[in-house]
């Protein structure tokens, strides 16, 4: 059964991302992976849009939520290598897969932390030069 | 009645009961307590979670023969505020006496025609009074189970923790035996403490072994022990209690750490009472086997070790040394180099020392925590080793905790006048100790007792946080 903690990780995702498909695929110890699809990922990358996925751990609301996945094929327009923290040759979901690893480093625990999360780590990304 | 009941307070909250009652003036004044509370075989342990003082004259008011009596207003509000938050009801007022105080007779009358009504006003709730001295505490305590409980001994968890009885007649104390000889007149009558006291060990690798072999000694009989780990060779130099037939062979796992710990503290004290548990306390409902340790060593180098343990410090007031040792070598493009060798020895107790306010608790590590091993190597980022481990520094570490254990907990005489912070830092190359003042955050959602919903004191029908049911 998903945790309380991810079911409300869910639900602010949900209207975060109001415009995306938000696709919840449960473990067996009340956590599960997440995929919101589409987000824009803006001009920087090709193709300019994508999905992001993490794992919503049953540790929520203690656990970070990291690191997060954008799709495998995304590739910067300037034709250079993505930087750190961005790692590529990884799978998410069943599929190839970037990685961006940021930690949380504060110690909020609301649910709306965990979703905020998502949001701030998209745009990292898009800004990330 | 049964002297079952035991009443776990804070040290701020207690220095502000006993402000309350005592004010240089020779009168009785009274409030309540609401505390969380929990059911331990067929004892009940409450923890003080809120004091609500009564105002003299207005919610304690002196009958025409001298006696004192709350008024109805006040005990509504007060049962209303227990109820909504699912604590127990405990009125208090002082006596003037000091080691040593008992309800009087018009005290236990009153109980009897009140309480009655108050319990089943709070059904299913314990409510109760506690009568104070200025260093002694009675308690009458009317359960939902009908039991009537009296108190076996009241805890005040700071640093230093401060051990509290109806009267001298009932501390622990422990016949003579001349084995423990030479260490009576450093304990002072500590030794039947000692003899009462449940000890948790969280881990029983390289430094959690090291902990058993002393406090057995000491006399420490009861213990609960708890570690999933089986012995293997790479942890053998430094498993204390370990032999060569507990190594894995023939693809046998080696024997469970805590089954060695076991066996260890049964050829020492044969008659000692020890429930070992192969186990993650971080995982199901394992963390609830260490709700009746009066004290925990957590030896565990996991973050969900840490997340738990924490939290039950803070729930049911347990206090708690978190120890740890890190030999730091660092890899540089040539070579590596050993960059010092530390010791940490953190004092946990509800309301400080707290490790997630401290950043102790690594978020990130928590969310790997439930991912499978395949998982985990495919997320990870940057480089990771095993970490250095050396027993003769483990050793160095484990007594110090065992020693800052000892004088805080069963010989709070032997405490510094100056304390030396809730955190001591051991450099273990140069011998020097820096002692810390641990942060606390107002939000914190384990310690704050400004945070209505941290868990700090809550009774035991809210869950203790978990990394997987």
């Amino acid at each position: 059964m998903t945790s309380p903690a991810v079911e409300q990780v869910l639900s602010m995702l949900r209207k975060e991302f109001g415009g995306a498909e938000v696709t919840f695929n449960p473990d067996t110890s009340g956590g599960g992976t997440v995929v919101i699809e589409p987000v824009e990922l803006g001009p920087r990358y090709a193709p300019s849009t994508s999905w992001l996925g993490a794992t919503l751990s049953s540790g929520l609301p203690y656990a970070d939520v990291y690191p997060h996945f954008v799709g495998g094929n995304v590739a910067r327009t300037d034709g250079r290598p993505h930087p750190t923290p961005v790692s590529g040759g990884h799978s998410f979901a069943g599929r190839p897969a970037l990685q961006i690893s940021r930690r949380s480093n504060n110690l909020d625990t609301s649910p709306d932390a965990a979703a905020l999360k998502f949001t701030k780590v998209l745009h990292f990304f898009k800004e990330l030069s | 009645m049964d002297r079952h009941a035991q009443l776990l307070f804070m040290p701020q909250t207690y220095r502000t009961v006993i402000d309350h009652l005592y004010r240089g003036d020779i009168s009785e004044h009274a409030g309540v307590l609401l505390c969380g509370w929990q059911t331990l075989g067929d004892g009940v342990v409450l923890t003080v979670r809120e004091f609500i003082p009564a105002r003299d004259g207005i919610d304690y008011v002196l009958s025409p023969e001298g006696h004192g009596r709350l008024q109805p207003l006040f005990i509504d509000d007060a049962l209303t505020r227990a109820k909504a938050q699912n604590l127990a009801y405990l009125a208090i007022h002082n006596h003037l006496s000091d080691d040593w105080v008992r309800f009087s007779s018009v005290d236990l009358a009153s109980h009897e025609y009140g309480y009655p009504t108050l319990q089943s006003l709070n059904a299913g709730l314990p409510v109760g009074a506690a009568v104070f001295g200025t260093g002694s505490v009675e308690v009458d305590l009317w359960m939902p189970d009908q039991r009537r409980l009296s108190l076996k001994s009241a805890r005040v968890v700071g640093k230093a923790v401060q051990h509290l009885y109806a009267g001298p007649q009932h501390a622990p104390t422990a016949a003579y035996q001349e084995q423990f000889d030479r260490q009576l007149p450093f304990l002072r009558g500590g030794q039947g403490l000692i003899h009462d006291t449940v000890i948790g060990i969280v881990g029983l690798g390289g430094l959690g072994s090291q902990l058993l072999e002393p406090l057995v000694r000491l006399g420490f009989s009861k213990f609960v022990l708890i570690d999933p780990d089986h012995l293997e060779l790479s942890n053998y130099s430094r498993v204390h209690g370990a032999v060569h037939d507990d190594l894995p062979r023939n693809g046998q796992l080696g024997t469970a750490k805590v089954e060695i710990a076991k066996r260890q503290l049964l050829s020492i004290n044969p008659g000692a009472e020890v429930d070992a548990i192969v186990g993650d306390v971080a995982r199901g409902a394992t963390s609830v086997r260490l709700r009746n340790c009066d004290f925990i060593f957590l030896a565990a180098d996991t973050a969900e070790a840490r997340l738990t343990c924490n939290a039950l410090a803070q729930q049911f007031f347990i206090p708690m040394v978190q120890v740890g040792t890190k030999v730091h070598i660092e890899q540089t493009e040539e070579e590596k180099v050993l960059r010092g060798v530390f010791g940490a020895v953190r004092h946990v107790r509800p309301g400080s020392g707290c490790l997630w306010c401290n950043g102790l608790i690594d978020r990130a590590a928590l969310a790997n925590a439930t991912k499978s091993q395949e998982q985990r190597e495919r997320e990870r980022y940057g480089v990771q080793a095993p970490s250095p481990a050396v027993v003769t520094f483990n050793a160095e570490v484990a007594a110090r905790a065992m020693n800052e254990f000892l004088c805080s907990y069963i010989a709070p005489h032997a405490m510094p006048q100056h304390g030396s912070g809730d955190y001591v830092l051991l450099d273990l190359l140069s011998g020097e100790r820096e002692g810390v003042e641990a942060t606390a955050s107002l939000n914190c959602p384990f310690c704050a007792a400004s945070n209505p919903s941290s868990l700090l004191g809550k009774s035991a029908t809210v869950a203790t946080p978990v990394i997987a049911p």
